[in-house]
């Protein structure tokens, strides 16, 4: 006993000053956000009929899932002085139009920091990009090779490479037997000659871009179910539940936030089994809501979603961290309280075409880009452990549709020796309205205090009042009154009813009576004889 | 708690105590029918006194023969009564048909007034006042030119008001003609029966008091006389000469025993237009003796017009500004917020206003049946919604005519063959 | 009864008239006649408001897609489809090629998008739809049908009060709230005009004020073009049909009667084609609102209503949410959602519903009725978004009376049932003096009005079993329109009268009267004090 009170007093010590540190982290954090970004992304066009149309979203996409904040804008819009306020910057070039922006050109000229220079050389911009030289194929099968996993089978219309062989270590473009380094450095330009919107060539980038910003973090892989709504089929989610737990995978659960009626019985049920998931190793993330379906203001968005956490919390629903659309980093996201107030979250690319104009992003403090359970499958290994992809990820799977579809996939990740993360284990903390949740190796400790993750079953009451009922005055008066004059007018239908029975008797007397004494009353006119006294 | 629940708060207090006064006369009334039952017929000590029968008439041809027929046939010594048409300004052969009475009854008295749109034409009052210019009796008798009274009627009429002193008028029962005709006549013969066991006998039982109904009913001579004629203004010269009675300081009975039979109107038309004529004419009389219900020298009276306002005001304001909310509410336009009653209160007084009318069926012969207890039953649901109809409407043609500054038109009452 | 302001009105226009100089030209007399000044006034307005910068018109929730490709025409996507709604788009792209893609849909908008765009190429030809094009041919069909219905009400007189009454007119019909949709690619635009035709031309008949083959032949058409809108208006031809055929009694002419038989038999069997043939242009979004802000929304227990439907009753959550805010758009396009929310949902069944559950149909009455008195949904905004105003801004110009009737009329259908009864009440006396006196004619003034009000009350029941109470399909529209036409000719009768009795007072003698009162009272004192 003793010693339990003891590694109490431990673990709270512990746990004291992590709070202390990680809300100074958040101060950060919103630091980050008002000051320049972490880099400039210069892009030339969107190439909407291209095979490079996702470019521009797939480099935003990791740079979020790198928790790199970045300033973007386009060639034409570029304003002249811009480059020089950054010391690392990424050029994006889709097309081999000429460039037309003269304040751009004059500043790569003057510009001395770090650059990454994808796509179409144009060495008018950066003279250094001559240098490289550049092998043009048409119509290949390639594969991208990472350290130890390669992304098989990419078909590719127009392949340029760099006519180098590649470093140990370096990721590698394989053509047939050939082999090709990805990007070639030299001094601070960095050139990746072919990229397209591809996971293969986004995990090559992903890998390039983490060296480049210095991360040497230790990657992990999670697994995401996205999309799961009250209306889900929430048997299916049990099942899958179970079935993961069998089979010892941890994975998260992304929730859309509802926030209409959050206390019917529906939702208490949806709540229930979300705590059932939570204590299958199921971890809770939220999605951030589509801003098409936010009406107006992100104010009242915002008082929605604190109100839908406090609930969630309340239910015993811990949600960790975010689920969003890489474009959704890009719409003001960071205005909307508490969505920005995760330290983590799950970068989803957007398959939709970028919006154009200049923006700027912020960055979670740890985030993973999602990939396809596709992805996966398309990858192979050197060992027989899967390893992890160069940056962090999470492998999305949408609830299967049924209990087949179910074991097809739980074998394919068993089959592929995927070495998963429990999300939970990961340091995750917010402090959203009166609720601060922690998570980490340990646990999850709400408000300073460890919670207990096992599942226990709450009868949820069926006869919720959905209609409210009218509210009425006077109503003590009222019910008093009726009863009074009830048990009044009770009292007068009786005596009435006994008056009733007695003047039947007394009827009959008289009517008999009146027949002996023949017709004295009779009326005088013949035509009245109807009312005559024969009964 | 808005200024509309108030409102409804004290209409539902308003109609309730009205509806208990109402139960207590039911209740007081059958208290006196068994009185009556248990007396002897009243017969005239003595020598007959002389009665002068009226029958004001306007286009009467229809009815007017077998009136005038039943009113020859009283059993009543024939030198001890006259009787008195007035002819008044009728467009039809009454005149001649009364002519061809009188020439087959030469020994008998009676008189017919004829006049036209000079000298009569301006209402029941009006009539009377002219017949009574030319009347002998000490006892003055009224009988409406539909009327079909039973032979010992007037008899028992004036044994009544010869054997006290203290009553100034007798009234007698008037029965329905007509009930078979259609369930507005069965609606109205159960009306007026319920009425008279309740409203009339009741009274009389609580507090000696009584409305003359303008028909069979006889008064003093010297009643007339003091308050110097009928009011041609008031269109109801009955409740009109109640309250001159009452005021006098006599009482008015009644006598149940003394029946005549009356046509009651067939078709909604003629009946809407009759009873606005009665509600015109009682809110006259009611604001003409407004003022006596805080005078200290009517006290007997106060209950009469208490009555009155309270049927023709209270109640009716209760009622319609009860729909009027009701209404608005469904419009949305205002908002109550009380609960009201249960429907099983609501329910139990239905049960009890159908049972308080059966009573008073049970008093006559061949109404206590089961067809007459649903015809209550349906009566709550029609009848009575007219009336409120017809009260609301005569109240407003009242205040129309006193802004337009009209003196009220006599209706006469449509009559039918049969 | 119409006869009977005639006389009255003779009597006093004659000499006057006499009096006129006969130096007043014909025309002149004409443009000031009440219907025509009115109508010149409103063609002011909408000048003013259409076509003059900042032109106002409708934001496009996108419903309108297949109508405008059946005409060749596209969204420019210039804007986000949120920003779409929130302001107005006066120009759209006309396809250059040659285009067969199906998606395009023929309804009577057709040939009005048809017109207008030719119009528009014979002035530029720059690849651009100007919606200003389209709003002016339907300004001219509604400037028409404010005419007849300013003749209905003014029964030509050039009486002062006429003035007065279309002078409410215009302050009603000339609403900015109204007018609006007219620079709109919705339904609503059309309709606008549509019913007033086919209202006004039955009273213009039973007035006998112009000429029976121009009135039955406006009838026919604008029932046609009306039921032909979209598939969910397509029953409504079946009652306009039968009216059409009972026409038939209202003259003795041959050909007239030949006209109705054959128009009404025609129009039965269009509406019948069209219900059959026409997509039935059920969005999710319709479909969507139909349960959450309909069934669900007034149910005791929505999750027991989803069971009736068979739907999880989980889709409980959703209960009053709108289609636009709830949940992300993705969610509302997957396959999930289709097969186990969109697929079970249709209105027949939602129909069925609400016969078993009469409660909730009222409650929804009283909701619609409420939202129908927002003659524009608050979503839309009126501006275009070069303006600069906040999205979803709506212009305040000229909204006196959507303002009123958005704030102060009694939005709930207990209103409209006394409302109902007042009118009928009012009106139905000429309908039963027709009967009796076996003059049809006289009887379609009353016809004209039950027809607006039939088509008011059908489109209400429509647009609840279609969209809730979000009317996303123009049912809404149609129900409010029929509301205010139905009221403004009771209001221009009730002036009428109203003038009728003014005139009818002999004002000299009332003062003569309120002048002796003194002298009346010391009478009447004198006289009580003789009684005493």
């Amino acid at each position: 006993m003793k010693r339990r009170i003891m590694s109490f007093i431990i673990v709270f010590l512990i746990i004291l000053p992590m709070s202390l540190i990680a809300a100074t982290e958040v101060v950060n954090q919103e630091a980050i956000v008002n000051s320049p970004q972490d880099v400039l992304l210069i892009y030339d066009q969107l190439a909407v009929d291209t095979v490079y149309r996702n470019n521009l979203s797939e480099v935003e996409t990791l740079l979020s899932s790198l928790s790199q904040t970045a300033e973007i804008v386009s060639m034409d819009d570029y304003p002249g002085g811009r480059l020089l306020a950054y010391q690392k910057v990424i050029v994006l070039k889709n097309t081999q139009n000429t460039i037309n922006n003269p304040a751009l050109i004059a500043d790569c000229q003057n510009y001395s920091g770090a650059m990454i220079y994808i796509g179409f050389a144009a060495p008018e911009l950066v003279p250094g990009l001559a240098g490289f030289p550049v092998n043009r194929q048409l119509g290949r099968t390639v594969s991208v090779n990472l350290n130890g996993l390669a992304i098989n089978s990419i078909w590719i219309d127009e392949l340029q490479v760099i006519d180098a062989t590649p470093d140990s270590g370096e990721v590698t473009i394989g053509v047939g037997t050939a082999s090709y380094p990805f990007a070639k450095t030299s001094g601070q330009l960095t050139y990746v000659p072919t990229f397209i919107g591809q996971p293969g060539f986004t995990l090559g980038l992903g890998e390039l871009l983490q060296d480049w910003f210095g991360r040497i973090n230790s990657v992990h892989m999670t697994l995401l179910i996205p999309d799961i709504y009250p209306f889900s089929d929430l048997n299916m989610v049990i099942e899958t539940a179970d079935a993961f737990y069998a089979n010892g995978i941890p994975f998260t659960l992304g929730v859309a936030p509802l926030d209409d009626n959050i206390d019917y019985p529906a939702m208490a049920r949806f709540y229930q089994v979300l705590r059932y998931v939570q204590s299958r190793n199921g971890t809770i993330l939220i999605h951030r809501p589509s801003p098409a379906t936010v009406s107006d203001s992100s104010t009242v968005l915002s008082e929605k979603m604190y109100t839908v956490i406090a609930k969630m919390v309340e239910n015993g629903v811990y949600p960790l961290g975010l689920v969003t659309d890489e474009s959704l980093f890009f719409d003001a996201v960071d205005a909307v309280n508490p969505l920005n107030l995760f330290s983590s979250g799950i970068i989803m690319s957007d398959t939709s075409i970028a919006a154009p104009g200049p923006k700027a992003s912020w960055a979670l403090n740890s985030a993973s880009m999602a990939v396809t359970l596709e992805t996966v499958i398309n990858s192979s290994s050197q060992n027989r452990n899967f390893g992890n992809y160069p940056i962090n990820t999470t492998i999305v799977m949408a609830l299967p549709e049924n209990k087949d579809v179910l074991t097809a996939q739980l074998n394919t990740i068993n089959q592929k020796w995927l070495s998963l993360t429990n999300y939970r284990q990961l340091d995750n903390q917010w402090t959203i309205g009166q609720n601060t949740v922690i998570s980490g190796p340990a646990g999850i400790w709400v408000n300073g205090l460890p919670v207990s993750l096992t599942y226990d079953e709450e009868p949820i009451s069926d006869d919720y009042a959905y209609q409210k009922p009218p509210e009425y005055s006077l109503e003590k008066i009222f019910t008093a009154g009726n009863a009074f004059l009830l048990t009044v007018v009770g009292i007068i239908i009786v005596v009435f009813i006994i008056i009733v029975v007695f003047s039947r008797r007394v009827y009959l007397n008289k009517f008999r009576k009146v027949v002996d004494q023949e017709q004295d009353d009779q009326p005088v006119n013949q035509n009245d004889k109807k009312e005559g006294n024969t009964p | 708690m808005n200024v509309f629940d108030y409102i409804m708060v004290i209409n539902i207090f308003l109609i309730w105590s009205l509806l208990f006064v109402n139960i207590v006369l039911i209740v007081a009334g059958y208290v006196y029918y068994l009185k009556v039952e248990q007396q002897k017929p009243p017969e005239i000590s003595g020598e007959y006194p002389f009665v002068s029968i009226m029958v004001p008439a306007h286009n009467e041809g229809v009815v007017i023969v077998k009136t005038v027929a039943a009113l020859l046939a009283f059993d009543y010594p024939e030198d001890r009564y006259e009787i008195i048409v007035i002819n008044d300004n009728s467009s039809d052969n009454s005149a001649e048909l009364l002519k061809e009475i009188q020439d087959d009854n030469p020994g008998r008295n009676l008189v017919v007034i004829n006049t036209d749109n000079i000298t009569g034409g301006k209402g029941k009052s009006n009539a009377l006042n002219i017949g009574y210019q030319q009347a002998k009796g000490e006892f003055i008798a009224i009988y409406d030119a539909d009327n079909t009274p039973e032979h010992k009627a007037l008899r028992y009429l004036a044994a009544e008001l010869k054997a006290d002193d203290s009553l100034g008028a007798v009234i007698g029962k008037f029965r329905t003609r007509n009930k078979e005709v259609n369930l507005l006549t069965r609606f109205i013969n159960i009306e007026t029966l319920s009425f008279q066991w309740m409203a009339q006998a009741g009274r009389w039982q609580l507090m000696k008091l009584c409305t003359i109904p303008g028909t069979n009913f006889i008064l003093r001579r010297t009643i007339i006389e003091a308050i110097g004629g009928w009011d041609e203004k008031a269109v109801a010269e009955d409740t009109e000469i109640s309250f001159r009675i009452y005021l006098m300081g006599y009482k008015i009975k009644f006598q149940p025993k003394a029946v005549t039979w009356e046509q009651e109107p067939q078709t909604m038309g003629v009946w809407f237009r009759q009873r606005t004529r009665w509600v015109k004419g009682n809110v006259y009389v009611l604001i003409k003796n407004i003022g006596y219900l805080v005078d200290k020298e009517a006290r007997k009276i106060r209950f009469d017009i208490f009555y009155f306002l309270s049927t023709y005001f209270l109640l009716l304001t209760a009622l319609v500004v009860s729909d009027i909310i009701f209404f608005m509410n469904m419009a949305g336009l205002v908002s109550t917020s009380i609960q009201g009653f249960s429907n099983l209160l609501w329910f139990t007084a239905f049960v009890m206003f159908v049972l308080g009318v059966f009573i008073a069926l049970t008093t006559e012969k061949g109404e206590m049946s089961v067809a007459n207890f649903f015809i209550i039953a349906l009566m709550y649901f029609t009848y009575c919604q007219m009336w409120i109809i017809v009260t609301v409407y005569g109240v407003y043609q009242y205040f129309k005519d006193r802004i337009k500054k009209q003196d009220s038109k006599w209706y006469k009452t449509e009559r039918f063959q049969g | 009864m119409k006869k009977e302001p005639d006389v009255n009105t003779l009597h006093l226009e004659e000499p006057l008239k006499q009096n006129t100089p006969k130096i007043r030209v014909g025309l002149l007399k004409y443009f000031t006649k009440p219907s025509t000044l009115g109508v010149l006034v409103l063609c002011g307005l909408l000048f003013v408001v259409l076509f003059l910068p900042p032109v106002i018109g409708m934001g496009d929730d996108g419903s309108t897609a297949a109508i405008i490709t059946g005409s060749d025409l596209y969204n420019l996507g210039e804007l986000t489809p949120k920003e779409a709604m929130a302001y107005f788009q006066k120009n759209w792209g006309i396809m250059e090629y040659y285009n067969d893609s199906d998606n395009g849909q023929i309804t009577s908008q057709t040939p009005f998008l048809n017109a207008a765009r030719n119009l528009d190429r014979a002035y530029t030809w720059d690849g651009l739809f100007d919606m200003r094009f389209y709003g002016a041919v339907i300004a001219i069909f509604y400037l028409i049908a404010m005419y007849f219905l300013f003749e209905t009400v003014t029964y030509g007189k050039r009486a002062r009060w006429s003035y007065v009454i279309v002078g409410l007119g215009v302050i009603i019909f000339g609403d900015t709230a109204y007018t609006a949709w007219i620079n709109s690619f919705y339904p609503q635009a059309l309709s606008f005009f549509l019913v007033m035709i086919l209202g006004t031309s039955l009273i213009l008949m039973g007035q006998k004020k112009l000429n029976d083959y121009l009135l039955i032949g406006c009838f026919f058409l604008s029932g046609l073009l009306l039921c032909l809108l979209n598939q969910q208006y397509a029953l409504l031809g079946l009652f306009l049909g039968i009216l059409g055929i009972s026409l038939k009694y209202v003259s003795a002419d041959k050909y007239y009667i030949r006209i109705c038989v054959v128009g009404g038999s025609l129009l039965m069997l269009c509406s019948l084609t069209a219900f059959f043939v026409m997509p039935n242009g059920l969005t999710n979004l319709s479909a969507y609102h139909s349960m959450t802000r309909g069934v669900l929304m007034t149910a005791e227990n929505p999750e027991q209503a989803l069971k009736e439907f068979s739907i999880n009753p989980q889709y409980a959550v959703l209960t009053g949410t709108s289609y636009y805010q709830a949940i992300a758009p993705e969610t509302m396009d997957s396959q999930e959602m289709e097969s186990a929310f969109f697929s079970k949902v249709n209105p027949t069944g939602v129909a069925i519903y609400y016969l078993a559950n009469p409660g909730q149909l009222y409650e929804m009455l009283n909701r619609s009725v409420d939202s129908s008195f927002n003659i524009r949904p608050a979503w839309l905004g009126n501006y275009e978004i070069t303006q600069g105003y906040a999205p979803g801004a709506q212009t305040s110009f000229f909204t006196l009376w959507s303002f009123l009737k958005a704030n102060y009329l009694p939005g709930n259908f207990g209103f409209i049932i006394i409302w109902m009864g007042v009118i009928i009440g009012v009106y139905v006396r000429f309908f039963r003096k027709g009967i009796i006196e076996k003059n049809e004619r006289n009887t379609l003034r009353f016809v004209g009005l039950m027809t607006w009000l039939f088509i008011g009350l059908w489109e209400l029941y429509v647009a609840i079993i279609t969209s809730g109470d979000a009317d996303t399909l123009g049912h809404l529209f149609i129900f409010s329109l029929t509301f205010d036409l139905i009221s403004f000719i009771i209001l221009g009768k009730f002036i009428h009268w109203i003038e009728k009795q003014l005139r009818k007072v002999d004002w000299e003698a009332r003062k003569q009267a309120f002048l002796n009162r003194n002298k009346n009272k010391q009478k009447q004192r004198e006289q009580r004090g003789y009684r005493l």
